[in-house]
Formats: structure tokens, C-alpha cells, sequence
């Protein structure tokens, strides 16, 4: 109080109900009463809080949320897991898809001069040669892993493959019938040492398959 | 809904049951919504904000230590989020061909179902005019004027949310209701 009237401050804090001692509380409210200024000021400070009672009255939720957030929540989480597991994802994609378009070009298939001329640019190494070799022969790639390159091929297709493979260490083994399993892989390096061996085994079928392996250096 | 309540359920969706987390949205989605409503008076706007609010606050869930209560913890989360949102809404008005806001963006923000309708499109325009002045008060009274006023927080919470003194609190509630007072007096709106 400044003497002869109230200070907004006080008014408000009255408001609060945040007046220190009921005495001073009641001082106020009786100048209040008898003051028209402080009174009209007073008026004018409930007029203001009755429109915020308004607008929180007035501003609510036409909806509950909570289904909704949840909903939301969830599909973000599996959104950023997905994105977490995307570099693994594509990393195997490219290389899935760069062998995979190695093979088939290499395999003459493939006549686009663009993948032609950017496949000429990569760095010649061993494997790529392998893989070049192994199409070129008709053969199919069943497993690449750190030793070595594993593949099928017919019977008939077998020697000339092993012959343009050269010096590289290669082990094969015949595919028993519909079943698919193979018998205990033959190491050789070098010529083909057991062309006899694969005769009797092929029994001079050239549609056998004889499933091989490739070491690499 | 107590603290103690809201802390059982916290426990229970960071074990993984994220349902748990629903009866905290119901408690406190009101309180949110008003708050961010009232900063930025568009009800979609308003919606959208309310529910990433409640989603920032499930993801960064671990980092609540209980040393606060909850509802303290939540507001903060909504405060700068508010602040933050509205710093992006700047960046982007500097190249936005048309950044004011069309009068007619008022008419739906109350609700259609009314008693009285006379009364009703008073209390609305009262209501308008009152948004606008809170909406031009300066950063510091605003969003005090909205957490004492609108959202109901105590001193004490507000002083928590947003970790001033409760001295400092306190001033500015008064100065905040005097200038918005004053300001809503010129428009003889009171």
C-alpha cells in the first residue's frame, strides 16, 4: 500500500491469496470497499482473470491423445530401428547386386556399354578374375567366403573351367542325385590330375553336376 | 493421479509396457495442450505440438531421475519445446511469402457446440481480443502468465519448470497481469 491506495502487486498477490497476514489481507480488502479508484482497479483485475478462466474453459481437447501418441511413438521407434539396420541393409545390397551384375556381364549376357565401361575401370584383382572365369563357364556361384569361391557346373563344362583356372588351388566333388549332396571334396592344384577319377564318376554323363571350390591366394 | 502414481507408471514403460504411458497423457494432455494453444493460438498447430511434446517425453523417459516431480519434469520438456518450435517457425517466416496470420484463422478455434449463442460469440471475441494481448506480451511475462493463469501451476512448480526464484516468480506474475491488465483496459475490453 503507498498510503492512499493499493499497488496492483498487492492486488494481484491478494488474488493469489498470497497476502502474508490476515490482517494486512483485511486492511486491503476494506480500502477496497471504500476506495471507487482501487475498486474500479480491482473490478478490471477479476474482469482479466475471469477471461483467463475463459480460455481455460475454452481451450480443450476435443480428443484424448493418448491412443494416438502411443500410436505414434511406436511407429517412429520401428521407423528409427529400421534406419539404424539400413547401412548393414544396403552395404549388402550393393555388394549382392555389384556381383550379381559382375556374373551376368561377365557372362556376355549383358551388353550395356555404360556398365561395360565402369566395370573396365574397377581394379582387375583375383577373385574378380575367378568370378570372370566361373561365369564365362557357365557355371553358377553358390558361396563366396573368405578361403574360398564355391560353385556348380556340368560335368561337361568341368575340364575347360579347371583348365582356365590354372594355377589356382581348386577341389571338387560329384553331386549324388536329386538330393544335392556332394561326396568328399577332391584337393588338387595344378592339371587335372584325376581325370580318370571324374570319368568314372560322371560315367561319362556330362550333366552331372560337380560342385567346386576355388581357393583364393 | 499423484506423483508417486505417475512414477509407478514412468517404471513401467521404461520396462517396456508403453501403455503404462497412457494414463499420464490423459492426466496431464490438457495442461499441455492449453499452454501450447495458448502460445500459438491455432488448434492444429496445437494438437501436433501437444503430441510430439508427449512423444519427446516417452523417448528422453530414462533421463527423468525423480529428483523433480513429473509434472515439473513434463513442462520443462514442453517449454523448450515451445521455444525451440517457435525459433524454427522465425527461421522459416524470413522466407515465407506470406508470414501474417489471417483474422479468419480465430473462428476455429472454439468449439461449434454452443448453449447460448449470443453469449457465446461475446465470450468468444472477448476471448480473441484477450489471446492477442497475452500473445503480445513480452517472452518473460507470456509464458508465466500462461503457466500461473491459464495452466494453474503453483509458484513453486513454476518456479521449478522454469528454474527461476520463487521471489523472481513472483514479480513477474504481477508486472505480467499489470501490463496484460492495463493493455486489455486500452481496448476497454475490461
Amino acid at each position: 500500500m503507498n498510503g492512499k491506495h493499493i499497488m496492483f502487486q498487492k492486488m494481484s498477490q491478494l488474488m493469489d491469496n498470497d497476502i502474508a497476514t490476515e490482517e494486512e489481507k483485511n486492511s486491503i480488502l476494506d480500502h477496497i470497499q471504500s476506495c471507487d479508484q482501487c475498486r474500479r482497479e480491482y473490478a478490471r483485475l477479476q474482469e482479466m482473470m475471469k477471461l483467463f478462466a475463459g480460455i481455460r474453459k475454452n481451450d480443450r481437447l476435443r480428443a484424448d491423445l493418448s491412443g494416438s501418441v502411443v500410436k505414434e511413438y511406436l511407429s517412429r521407434k520401428r521407423k528409427k530401428s529400421f534406419f539404424k539396420i539400413m547401412p548393414a541393409v544396403a552395404a549388402a545390397v550393393v555388394f549382392i547386386l555389384a556381383f550379381g551384375l559382375n556374373s551376368y556381364w561377365q557372362g556376355g549376357r549383358h551388353t550395356s556399354r555404360i556398365a561395360s565401361s565402369s566395370l573396365s575401370v574397377a581394379p582387375a584383382n583375383d577373385t574378380s578374375k575367378v568370378v570372370d572365369i566361373i561365369s564365362r563357364n557357365n557355371a553358377k556361384i553358390l558361396k563366396v567366403t573368405d578361403l574360398y569361391i564355391e560353385g556348380e557346373v556340368s560335368g561337361g563344362s568341368f575340364k575347360r573351367l579347371r583348365k582356365e583356372l590354372g594355377f589356382r588351388k581348386v577341389s571338387y566333388a560329384f553331386v549324388r542325385g536329386e538330393s544335392g549332396t556332394s561326396s568328399n571334396f577332391i584337393e588338387e592344384v595344378g592339371t587335372l590330375s584325376n581325370k580318370a577319377y571324374m570319368d568314372a564318376e560322371t560315367n561319362g554323363n556330362p550333366s552331372r553336376a560337380i560342385r567346386f571350390r576355388v581357393y583364393k591366394e | 493421479m499423484s506423483n508417486t502414481e505417475d512414477i509407478k507408471n514412468i517404471e513401467k514403460v521404461l520396462a517396456g509396457d508403453i501403455e503404462a504411458f497412457t494414463p499420464i497423457i490423459k492426466k496431464y494432455q490438457d495442461m499441455v495442450f492449453r499452454y501450447v494453444y495458448s502460445k500459438f493460438n491455432n488448434y492444429d498447430e496445437a494438437l501436433d505440438i501437444t503430441q510430439d511434446i508427449f512423444i519427446m517425453a516417452i523417448e528422453a523417459l530414462k533421463s527423468f531421475r525423480g529428483e523433480s516431480k513429473f509434472s515439473t519434469w513434463l513442462y520443462s520438456i514442453m517449454i523448450n519445446y515451445c521455444k525451440n518450435y517457435r525459433k524454427k517457425q522465425n527461421r522459416f517466416s524470413l522466407v515465407s511469402m506470406n508470414s501474417s496470420r489471417d483474422e479468419d484463422e480465430y473462428d476455429i478455434q472454439y468449439p461449434d457446440e454452443r448453449e447460448r449463442p449470443e453469449d457465446e460469440v461475446i465470450m468468444n471475441d472477448s476471448l480473441r481480443i484477450m489471446k492477442e494481448e497475452i500473445q503480445n506480451l513480452p517472452d518473460d511475462y507470456r509464458d508465466i502468465l500462461i503457466l500461473r493463469d491459464i495452466d494453474g501451476l503453483s509458484y513453486n512448480d513454476i518456479s521449478d519448470t522454469l528454474g527461476i526464484n520463487l521471489s523472481n516468480v513472483k514479480v513477474r506474475i504481477h508486472r505480467g497481469r499489470e501490463l496484460l491488465k492495463n493493455r486489455l483496459y486500452e481496448r476497454g475490453l475490461i
